[in-house]
């Protein structure tokens, strides 16, 4: 990088601009341009891939379209056909930034389009002229105290304190990374592998990224990034105790036993209303697909879940965004309404004050529609002893309420019996989880589940690979409830819980304690060892007319038996 | 027994019958057979009518929408049971609106909870207790039926029930119609089983009775229906004591006619212990005294514009048979003793089995009219049935009248908060 940051000091250099409207991008041209960089601009792809091609740009900027997949083509065509490999930046919304993290892997640097003119144009490599001059002294180098990764753009010069050193080759495992735009916590993983990215501590120059960040910077000086280096400290000797092949894992229960180990801290919740799930947790951003590795950890006792909260879950989306109201029980209007009852003692009559009522000169009075005598004194001539409901949309008057789930995402609506809920926890590591996270990963010990897989996967592995040495027959049989789907909306989601846990603990029964049983949600693998296939699917009808027989919601069940040479591809 | 005696006795009898009759028989025959014998031509004529011409067989062309009313004060062990056995009706088009009238046990989350099942329409909620019959008013502001009826929440059913009981609305005179109320406890204990047998000759005979001549005075606070227009003509339901016999007597004074519904038959409690009993007929007959001579007391006034005799009949049909045949009873007695020593006695006891004989018909009757076969096994109680009403409930029912007449105790009755007892007009 530097090699070729020299070269462009003396050459003029090129930069091309892909946008379809180039007006939000004149400044940032005409600021490359007072620099000296020569710019070229375009709109459409083919124009731009074609220009990329034939002219060797020093760096192109990409303007990010509503259209996603476009710009992600666009960048896949860049990346392959552009002549003399020059440096790709992609350019977003910031508010829609997310929305890019698939395009932004194959981008060298993703920045905010509003960014300030001067930012973008370093960004692109194009310099202030007096900056290369300087960038070409000769300066004394400290001894290296740790080596850092700036994202999405580098850290000038005196933004580094003494010793530190900026890391600028892919692949290569810093001691920190420091987002300089928020952007650039999107692009972590794109510099290196998982398992870095898992434990790399995060130190954020924006203050939008807390979540992401180990540290926080309020402005970016040397001080300033010498001080939050200070603080991840900790985190960085323990990171130092990690094997050297856990950064060649793929194992993600690796990568989450080693960042909490080296964060010596629990993955906690956090609400955040602005994801479908509401819940959150800091450490997914660093490890995807946290919770149902963290799950699979409770299951082999490296980690201890406690519980925190239970989400009311969208059953046609799963979202937790819902909003919970009170409606009418005939119409579903939440357009209800609540009002005193009036009791008037003196003749029995009792009913909503807007019965009693009445509107005359003198004001609002209280009249009573049975004996039409004036209504006094509380306590004394009438009483208020409750309050109904009436819906002012139909009509309808009750003593209470029905609630109901509107969810915020797809618009449907539920009651509350048709809700699923969703457990959340926070998962903290056992002394053993603790233990692990320091040794060779589990994969490399020879238990790992590989990548893609899953602890169902490796349970029957372990199973066919057990049975296959002692030269046992085995068989599998799977049952998936609810099959061909129906049978759970026809029950409703709570009883449609309460059946599955019961065919579950009859399943049990059915079986010897010593035959292994795996639960998937509505499905179930049963491991039967010493029985060959054909005897199993020979008792088929009797174990699903032992399964079935005291439970009286349709199950839309299926039975499958796999045999040996289904089963071998596990191995 | 002396052999003298039942000698003497039996020489009284045959040297002047008619003399003998009428000086130690006299009770019994200007009271007790006229009873019983009414008993035997409303059975009759009960049975006939259902098989030559049933008044109401089938249900309304235009029945409209029916609601079906249930007011409870701590009734969480009953509630659930009440609105399930409704549930399970033969006819089963209408909507149930439960009011809480400050409930304290847990009654009103049991009908949130039957909402929420679907097996109530419309609930709502007293905190402080009203008495039944607000609650009963505010259910019926609630309720959308044309056709309302009330039940107690602690009886049960026959599928058939609510079917018979609209079917007397075919019948656009009819303003209400009471239900059949039986007992449902009747083997727990003998007081309960001799209060078997009078529900049935009380209720299913009596008031079948009284149905043949447009006398029924009386819709079951257990289990009654009203057409809204009718409920609405008098205001709903007044507060007081024995609300359902005043709401029924104003209908009546309103020209609306008012049918006994045999086979819509409720199954109701009755008290398992005697002392228990008599606080409750004691309560009973102080609210009857009450509202009859107290309240109404103005439908025995001739000069009166709104006279009418059919109202004076059923007046008059109770202070002869209960009133003063309870007054007469003790006096009865002490001139039998007095004027007859142990002859007396020896009338007494036949007089006694005499009325047995004909209290089997009664049964026989009663048990025929209900069309429930298992009744029969009461029979066996059928010996102290007639000791059990003459010299208990007899007395009880006296000490009542008296009560009322002179205390006017009612008044202190806790069947209504305080707070609404302080309103209603006692005379």
């Amino acid at each position: 990088m530097s090699g070729a940051s020299a070269t462009r000091a003396v050459n003029v250099p090129r930069v091309l601009v892909v946008a379809a409207n180039a007006t939000a991008l004149a400044p940032a041209c005409a600021e490359m341009m007072r620099r000296g960089a020569l710019c070229s601009v375009t709109a459409g792809i083919k124009d731009a891939a074609s220009s990329a091609r034939e002219t060797p740009f020093d760096a192109i900027l990409v303007m990010a379209r509503e259209g996603g997949p476009e710009t992600l083509l666009l960048l896949q065509l860049l990346r392959a056909e552009a002549r003399g490999n020059p440096r790709l930046i992609l350019l977003v919304d910031p508010q829609h930034a997310t929305a890019y993290v698939q395009q932004a892997t194959l981008a060298d640097a993703m920045l905010a389009a509003t960014l300030a003119p001067e930012r973008i144009a370093e960004a692109a490599g194009v310099a202030q002229p007096e900056a290369q001059v300087q960038s070409n002294l000769p300066m004394v180098v400290a001894q290296e105290r740790a080596r850092v990764l700036a994202l999405p753009t580098p850290l000038r010069p005196e933004q580094l304190p003494d010793g530190i050193v900026a890391v600028k080759e892919r692949g290569e495992v810093p001691d920190a990374v420091v987002l300089t735009d928020a952007s650039g916590a999107h692009l972590i993983n794109a510099w290196m592998s998982a398992a870095a990215a898992a434990v790399v501590p995060v130190i954020d120059a924006t203050g939008r990224q807390k979540a992401r960040a180990d540290a926080t910077l309020s402005t970016l000086t040397a001080s300033g990034l010498d001080q939050a280096l200070s603080e991840t400290e900790p985190i960085r000797a323990r990171m130092r105790d990690l094997p050297e092949s856990y950064f060649r894992s793929r194992d993600a229960r690796s990568f989450l036993m080693a960042r909490l180990a080296t964060r010596e801290r629990a993955a906690a919740p956090r609400r955040d209303a602005g994801i479908k799930s509401t819940v959150a947790y800091a450490d997914e951003l660093a490890v995807a697909g946290l919770v149902p590795v963290a799950e699979s950890l409770v299951r082999t006792g490296h980690m201890t879940r406690r519980f925190m909260d239970r989400v009311q879950c969208c059953p046609t989306c799963t979202s937790a965004r819902v909003s919970v109201r009170e409606e009418c029980a005939k119409c579903r209007s939440a357009n209800v309404v609540e009002e005193p009852i009036i009791h008037h003692l003196r003749c029995g009559y009792q009913g909503p004050e807007r019965d009693f009522r009445v509107s005359g000169k003198d004001g609002d009075k209280l009249v009573c529609p049975k004996c039409r005598l004036h209504l006094e004194h509380f306590s004394v001539d009438y009483d208020k002893p409750g309050a109904l409901h009436l819906c002012e949309d139909c009509g309808h008057v009750s003593g209470d309420v029905a609630i109901g789930f509107l969810c915020l995402d797809c618009d449907s609506h539920h009651d509350s019996e048709a809700m699923r809920p969703r457990d959340v926890h926070a998962y903290e590591l056992t002394d053993e989880g603790k233990q692990a996270a320091f040794l060779p990963p589990i994969e490399a010990r020879g238990g790992g589940m590989g990548a893609g897989g899953t602890p169902l996967r490796e349970q029957m592995r372990a199973f066919v690979t057990r049975n296959q040495a002692r030269g046992q027959p085995h068989a599998v049989l799977m049952i998936r409830l609810d099959a061909a789907g129906g049978a759970r909306a026809a029950a409703g989601e709570r009883l449609w819980r309460d059946t599955v846990a019961l065919f579950a603990s009859v399943l049990r029964e059915l079986f010897t304690p010593d035959t292994q049983i795996a639960e998937l949600g509505d499905a179930f693998v049963v491991m039967v060892s010493n029985e060959p296939r054909a005897r199993v699917e020979a008792g088929l009808p009797q174990i699903r007319a032992e399964l079935e027989r005291d439970i009286a919601v349709p199950l839309g069940a299926r039975y499958d038996v796999l045999g040996p040479d289904q089963l071998s591809g596990f191995v | 027994m002396d052999k003298h005696l039942l000698t003497n006795a039996l020489d009284v009898l045959t040297l002047n019958p008619w003399a003998a009759l009428i000086g130690m028989f006299w009770y019994t025959l200007l009271f007790e057979i006229p009873r019983y014998a009414m008993g035997f031509g409303g059975t009759l004529a009960m049975i006939w009518r259902d098989r030559v011409a049933p008044p109401f067989p089938h249900l309304p062309a235009n029945l409209g929408r029916v609601s079906i009313l249930i007011a409870g004060h701590n009734e969480a062990d009953a509630i659930e049971r009440g609105v399930r056995s409704i549930r399970e009706q033969s006819f089963n088009r209408f909507e149930i609106v439960c009011v809480s009238d400050g409930s304290t046990d847990g009654t009103f989350a049991i009908m949130r909870r039957l909402q929420r099942m679907g097996l109530v329409d419309k609930v709502a909620e007293c905190q402080t207790r009203g008495g039944k019959s607000s609650a009963l008013n505010l259910a019926a502001r609630l309720a959308s039926g044309d056709i309302l009826i009330v039940i107690d929440c602690d009886c049960t059913f026959d599928r058939d029930a609510i079917e018979e009981i609209l079917k007397p609305f075919s019948d656009p005179a009819v303003g209400a119609v009471s239900g059949n109320v039986l007992v449902k406890n009747g083997d727990h204990s003998v007081t309960a089983a001799l209060q078997t047998i009078e529900y049935m000759i009380t209720i299913t005979l009596g008031k079948a009775l009284m149905d043949m001549f447009g006398q029924v005075a009386i819709i079951s606070g257990a289990f009654g229906a009203f057409r809204r227009s009718a409920w609405q003509r008098v205001n709903g339901m007044d507060p007081g004591p024995g609300e359902d016999f005043d709401i029924t007597l104003r209908l009546r004074q309103a020209g609306f006619a008012i049918v006994f519904a045999h086979r819509s038959i409720c199954y109701t409690d009755v008290p398992v212990a005697l002392f228990n009993l008599m606080r409750q007929r004691n309560r009973w007959e102080r609210d009857a005294f009450w509202i009859r001579f107290r309240k109404f007391g103005r439908t025995l006034d001739p000069r009166r514009a709104d006279f009418d005799w059919r109202e004076v009949a059923h007046q008059v049909d109770f202070v002869y048979f209960n009133i003063i045949a309870s007054i007469i009873f003790p006096f009865y007695l002490t001139y039998l003793l007095v004027t007859w020593g142990g002859i007396g006695v020896i009338y007494l006891l036949a007089v006694t089995m005499g009325l047995m004989v004909i209290e089997l018909g009664v049964f026989a009757c009663a048990v025929l009219a209900t069309g429930k076969p298992a009744y029969w096994r009461y029979i066996v109680y059928m010996p102290i049935y007639g000791l059990f009403q003459s010299y208990y409930m007899r007395f009880v029912r006296l000490y009542a009248y008296i009560d009322e007449w002179i205390f006017s105790t009612s008044r202190q009755d806790s069947f209504a908060p305080p707070k609404v007892n302080a309103w209603i007009r006692w005379k």
